[in-house]
């Protein structure tokens, strides 16, 4: 009997072992919650070795350059790397680290136990120490300093305090993430994005760095801006603690006399770019906080959705002008024209779509036509000699800015809705002609291209309060070395350019995404054709502008849906913008 | 201060211990006593083995059948991943930018779920020993499956089983495979944390399901074991009663299986038993009629002998010598003649169970000097003289006049006829309970065994002796039926040459229980030589 019943449990095992899988069952639909930043996908780490026997000083400094590209140990401070030096300590090169292109050793002398090894870089750029890029391409020679020592092997004794890294090893081994801070703005509560490289050392020193430079506050470029912060001066970071989706956040005491929202706020968004964060829990002193409004100690990522940098809300329509320079709105597969008597170019729409600025044909002056009422005025004429103005752009609170560029110079107009123009003081790139100025979203920041002499370069600067009491655009910074010839921008959303522009490889101009942090930037698949304008809203379709030459000349404006979807154009229209 | 916690501790372990050893004792009584609870442990040991035994088995075959898939699996992983390095590597020139391009794009084929992680060894470029994915460290690669891919030719995969270890200090047991890629290594690394995960699901239901698998077991033998053990016990139970004498005790019988067989036969048995009861009790109810009828058939023809033969002695003197002699001898064997008659009469009266005890409050020690008086000229006779130790107040007892006097007589002729001519002691003793009297005599005793015997119908210590007495060898049978009429007991001690004691013990109230005697049966004498000497005794005899 009991033989029996072991066979029973054999068969009911080996029955249930083949009822384990099904072979049929509902349709179930579910997506992967999407994230904005590649932060999810594996990153690779060079695995470095330390320096071999009898090296010669050439071998050993493209040795330890290729070593230094690893940050190995347990803050990411080169261990390996400093196998190569002669001295451990005499090396910090958490100062900054120069991005370089080519490298290429000029001259290795050797002079009995002491050596000295010149390389030449292109260099790209520089990230602070703050994780700010600025774009700088020039030439830069660097020696190092050589000596053998007790086992007469060569070691290096001085070298540049920067790291120095190519292109592929910062894309490699750096994150660009964003800090959240809030606008000067005080009325309206907008979070401006402050993009920051950061190494990739592990992923618990990535996120732990992450919050601690977000404490530390924006970087030296972005404070000029004025941007707000939640956290209160010397908050500290206890601990960090990732688990489940809940990143729970330790601060010290000094974030008791914060506000607990604001600080909630920065904290989700600046967090919710790691994949593995889905909800916070914010503590101070061990003792988690209440915050208001928020639902309990866990918040979700939800609760501050309405906070989004971008914007939320309807996806407004976007406008093209037509063929006999009319404005029209892309409601259907056909434009609308709303004002038939009204004739346009480079219009500009507010962002309560009420207001559209244009620029007129001949460029010398800006129109502010009222949509509801189909009243224009003019509010700017040109006072530069041969001065043509570009496509105004609108900020948040309804002031027009425009810039007036002739071949020797420029100037920046803002115009508020009380029709007053004020010429911008503190316009930095006064010396240089501006072919398109974009204001970003939250108001804190200019996108332009700026005419360098044969080069246009894509700049950012911060609109900050000026002395006089108004507001003032400076604080320009290149942010990208490969873009040499851009033709026009648009902001696609808080941290994202879309820019038309030629690289040095490439001549002919193509449609760019550009992280404005100062990242890689990667090609869109464009409509074809010969690019003009490009217009962007965050979640709207974007809208370029093309000429085509053949079968006969035409101005269109394409629009593509989403990122794997198709061109499909509207013809005869050109100009196209949304709304900003 | 130490003292007190160390015996009070010391108590509390007995205590302990005793608890224990109480526990254990009752389980071990159980464990004898119920065929059920040996029953259930039985199962419950065997099963656990059996589900021991096939749990291990099922969780080894479970394990290799994991392992194998995540092998394949791993290999085929490899397999694409070389075909895509090898492509990768094919066209451009490999440098460190290709090899992390390599390196990336095959860890991205990983997924986010980080299936596995990559590590490409490339010796050639100084500073840089290859790369890596994510925070695994390149020593998680094992030497000797180093060493093995170094060594073979391109593309042949080889696997081997070790710890993987990441920056953050973590360690996990993995499969790594790994393989040779034109000048370079290509590992893959699997951490087996799912599956580990997979077969604690699978050990924790093997746990859970034994075990509920084994109380099931036990509970259907208890169930079963029940089945079969009510109806034995109340065969046993039906066995007992039969036992105690209730002859008419049955078993129920219920459906046809192997315990209604039981029944069946064990009924079948106790009709017999009885049916074969009641034909000796028939058998001898007619006997003992038989003896009683003769006996009294006999009274009548043997009273007109008897009355003849008076005559007869009676006129002895006028006749000759010979017929004389014949005249007294059939006198004397007349008188015993009807002794033996009518101790046959008293016997089939018990045996017909019609004997009655007529009990009254009389003084024990009365009776006793009434026999002696009787038994007093044939004492004389016989040279013996009897020494009489009777307690100084009365004895008072419900007792049986006519039996006790019997008794008494008997025991006294007894011992005059063997107490070979020496003395008699005749001693009284009594206690709250009870009263005792013992009749010692010093003549040839008895031999070891015989003490039970001397009660027996007709027996005699020797065959060959002859009647010289007027006993008629059913005295003593009827003196023991006597007792055990009053509840009382008669017993025999005797040794060869020590001569013998017949004590007889009776309740002070008619009927009540009879617990001990007031006088030993060993007389005192003997006992206390014999107890210290026993051994130096035993060994004169050796």
């Amino acid at each position: 009997m009991r033989r029996g019943l072991a066979l029973v449990t054999l068969v009911l095992f080996a029955v249930t072992g083949c009822a384990g899988v099904p072979s049929g069952s509902q349709v179930v639909g579910g997506r992967v919650t999407g994230h904005r930043q590649p932060i999810d996908d594996p990153y690779v780490r060079v695995i470095p070795v330390g320096p071999g026997r009898d090296w010669d000083p050439g071998k050993i400094i493209t040795a330890f350059q290729a070593a230094s590209g690893s940050f190995d140990g347990p803050n990411g401070d080169h261990k390996v790397a400093r196998e190569y030096l002669a001295c451990g300590g005499c090396w910090q090169p958490g100062i900054s680290t120069v991005v370089y292109d080519r490298i290429e050793q000029t001259s290795v002398q050797i002079g009995g136990a002491r050596a000295s090894v010149t390389v030449e870089v292109d260099q790209l750029g520089k990230i602070g120490s703050d994780g700010q890029y600025i774009a700088d391409s020039h030439r830069l020679k660097v020696t190092y300093q050589l000596r053998q020592d007790a086992q007469k092997q060569w070691r290096i004794s001085w070298l540049p305090q920067e790291l120095l890294l190519s292109r592929n090893d910062v894309n490699r081994a750096f994150r660009t993430l964003d800090l959240y801070f809030f606008s000067p703005d005080r009325q309206v509560k907008v979070l401006v994005p402050n993009p920051v490289f950061i190494p990739m050392v592990n992923r618990t020193w990535l996120s732990q760095q992450l919050v601690k430079q977000l404490l530390g506050g924006p970087t030296t470029w972005l404070r000029g801006a004025a941007v707000r912060t939640g956290f209160p001066g010397g908050t500290q970071l206890r601990r960090l603690d990732i688990s489940g989706g809940v990143a729970t956040v330790d601060l010290s005491r000094q974030a008791r006399s914060g506000d607990l929202r604001n600080m909630s706020i920065q904290l989700m968004w600046t967090l919710r770019q790691l994949r593995e964060v889905d909800q916070l829990k914010l503590e101070i002193e061990g003792k988690p906080v209440e915050v208001p409004g928020a639902g309990g100690t866990v918040q979700s990522a939800s609760v501050w959705a309405g906070y989004d940098p971008d914007g939320q809300g309807d996806v407004p329509r976007g406008w093209v002008r037509t063929a006999d320079g009319r404005l029209a709105r892309l409601d259907s597969s056909v434009p609308q024209v709303l004002l038939p008597k009204l004739r346009v170019s480079h219009p500009a729409i507010s962002y309560d779509a009420r207001q559209v600025a244009a620029v007129s044909k001949s460029g010398d002056t800006v129109t502010v036509t009222d949509m509801t009422t189909g009243g224009t005025r003019v509010v700017l004429h040109a006072k530069l000699a041969g001065g043509r103005f570009c496509k105004p752009s609108w900020d948040l609170h309804g002031n027009v800015w425009a810039v007036e560029s002739n071949s020797r110079g420029s100037r920046l107009w803002e115009i508020t809705p009380g029709t007053t123009k004020i010429a911008v003081d503190g316009w930095t790139l006064a010396p240089y002609p501006v072919r398109a100025l974009r204001i970003s979203r939250d108001g804190t920041r200019a996108a332009a291209i700026v005419q360098m002499g044969q080069v246009s370069q894509v700049q950012l600067g911060r609109v900050d309060p000026a002395p006089t009491g108004g507001l003032q655009a400076e604080g320009f910074i290149a942010i990208n070395s490969d873009l040499s010839a851009a033709v026009d921008l648009t902001w696609r959303d808080a941290d994202h350019l879309a820019v038309i522009g030629a690289t040095d490889g490439n001549p002919s101009p193509l449609l760019y995404d550009v992280p404005v942090g100062g990242g890689a930037i990667q090609p869109i698949m464009g409509p074809g054709g010969d690019m003009k304008a490009v217009a962007a809203y965050p979640g709207a379709p974007l809208l370029v502008a093309q000429h085509v030459a053949s079968p006969q000349p035409l101005d269109n404006v394409c629009w593509l849906s989403d990122k794997y979807g198709e061109w499909k154009c509207y013809d005869r229209t050109s100009a196209p913008a949304y709304p900003g | 201060m130490r003292i007190p916690l160390k015996t009070s501790a010391r108590r509390g372990l007995r205590v302990i211990r005793r608890l224990a050893r109480a526990a254990l004792g009752a389980t071990h009584a159980r464990w004898r006593r119920s065929i059920r609870v040996r029953v259930v442990t039985t199962t419950l040991v065997v099963s656990a083995i059996v589900v021991a035994v096939l749990g291990v088995f099922l969780m080894q075959q479970i394990t290799n059948a994991l392992l194998e898939a995540k092998e394949r699996a791993a290999l085929l992983q490899l397999d694409d991943g070389v075909g895509i390095a090898q492509g990768q590597l094919a066209t451009g020139p490999s440098d460190p930018e290709t090899l992390n391009n390599v390196v990336t794009t095959l860890a991205r084929r990983s997924g986010t779920a980080g299936l596995y992680e990559v590590i490409l060894i490339d010796d050639r470029d100084p500073g840089i020993n290859g790369f890596s994915s994510n925070s695994i460290k390149p020593g998680s690669v094992p030497t000797r499956l180093r060493l093995q891919v170094e060594r073979a030719p391109a593309s042949t995969p080889y696997r081997t089983y070790g710890r993987l270890s990441y920056d953050d200090g973590t360690s996990a047991a993995g499969l790594i495979v790994g393989a040779k890629v034109n000048a370079y290594q290509i590992y893959y690394l699997f951490p087996l944390t799912q599956e580990r995960q997979s077969l604690v699901v699978v050990q924790r239901t093997l746990f859970g399901v034994g075990a509920a698998l084994m109380l099931l077991l036990a509970a259907i033998a208890s169930l079963v074991t029940r089945q079969v053990v009510i109806p034995v016990s109340l065969a046993a139970q039906s066995a007992e009663r039969l036992a105690a004498g209730r002859l008419e005790e049955r078993m129920k019988v219920r459906g046809e299986d192997d315990l209604a067989r039981l029944a069946t036969s064990f009924n079948d048995m106790a009709a017999n038993l009885q049916e074969k009861i009641v034909q000796l009790e028939e058998l001898s109810k007619v006997q003992r009629q038989f003896v009683s009828d003769v006996s009294h058939e006999l009274r009548t023809p043997l009273t007109t002998i008897r009355i003849a033969a008076d005559v007869l002695y009676e006129a002895r003197e006028e006749f000759d010598p010979l017929t004389s002699r014949s005249a007294e001898l059939l006198q004397s064997q007349l008188e015993r003649f009807e002794g033996l008659l009518t101790d046959l009469l008293e016997i089939s009266r018990y045996e017909a169970g019609a004997a009655t005890l007529d009990a009254e409050s009389i003084d024990v020690r009365e009776l006793v000097l009434r026999a002696v008086g009787d038994t007093e000229g044939l004492a004389e006779r016989k040279g013996s003289k009897i020494i009489q130790q009777l307690p100084g107040e009365a004895t008072m007892a419900e007792v049986d006049r006519r039996r006790v006097e019997r008794i008494l007589r008997n025991l006294l002729v007894n011992a005059v006829e063997h107490g070979e001519g020496k003395d008699i002691v005749v001693s009284v003793a009594a206690d709250r309970d009870a009263v005792a009297i013992a009749v010692r005599d010093h003549g040839c005793g008895l031999r070891p065994g015989e003490a039970h015997l001397v009660f027996d119908r007709f027996w005699r210590a020797d065959p060959a002796r002859a009647r010289t007495t007027g006993g008629t060898g059913l005295g003593l049978s009827i003196s023991k039926e006597d007792a055990r009429l009053h509840g009382g007991w008669l017993q025999a001690w005797g040794e060869p040459d020590q001569g013998s004691q017949f004590r007889l013990s009776l309740p002070r109230v008619a009927g009540a229980e009879l617990r001990g005697s007031p006088l030993p049966l060993v007389p005192p004498e003997i006992e206390l030589r014999r107890a210290p000497y026993a051994e130096l005794k035993l060994e004169a005899d050796a």
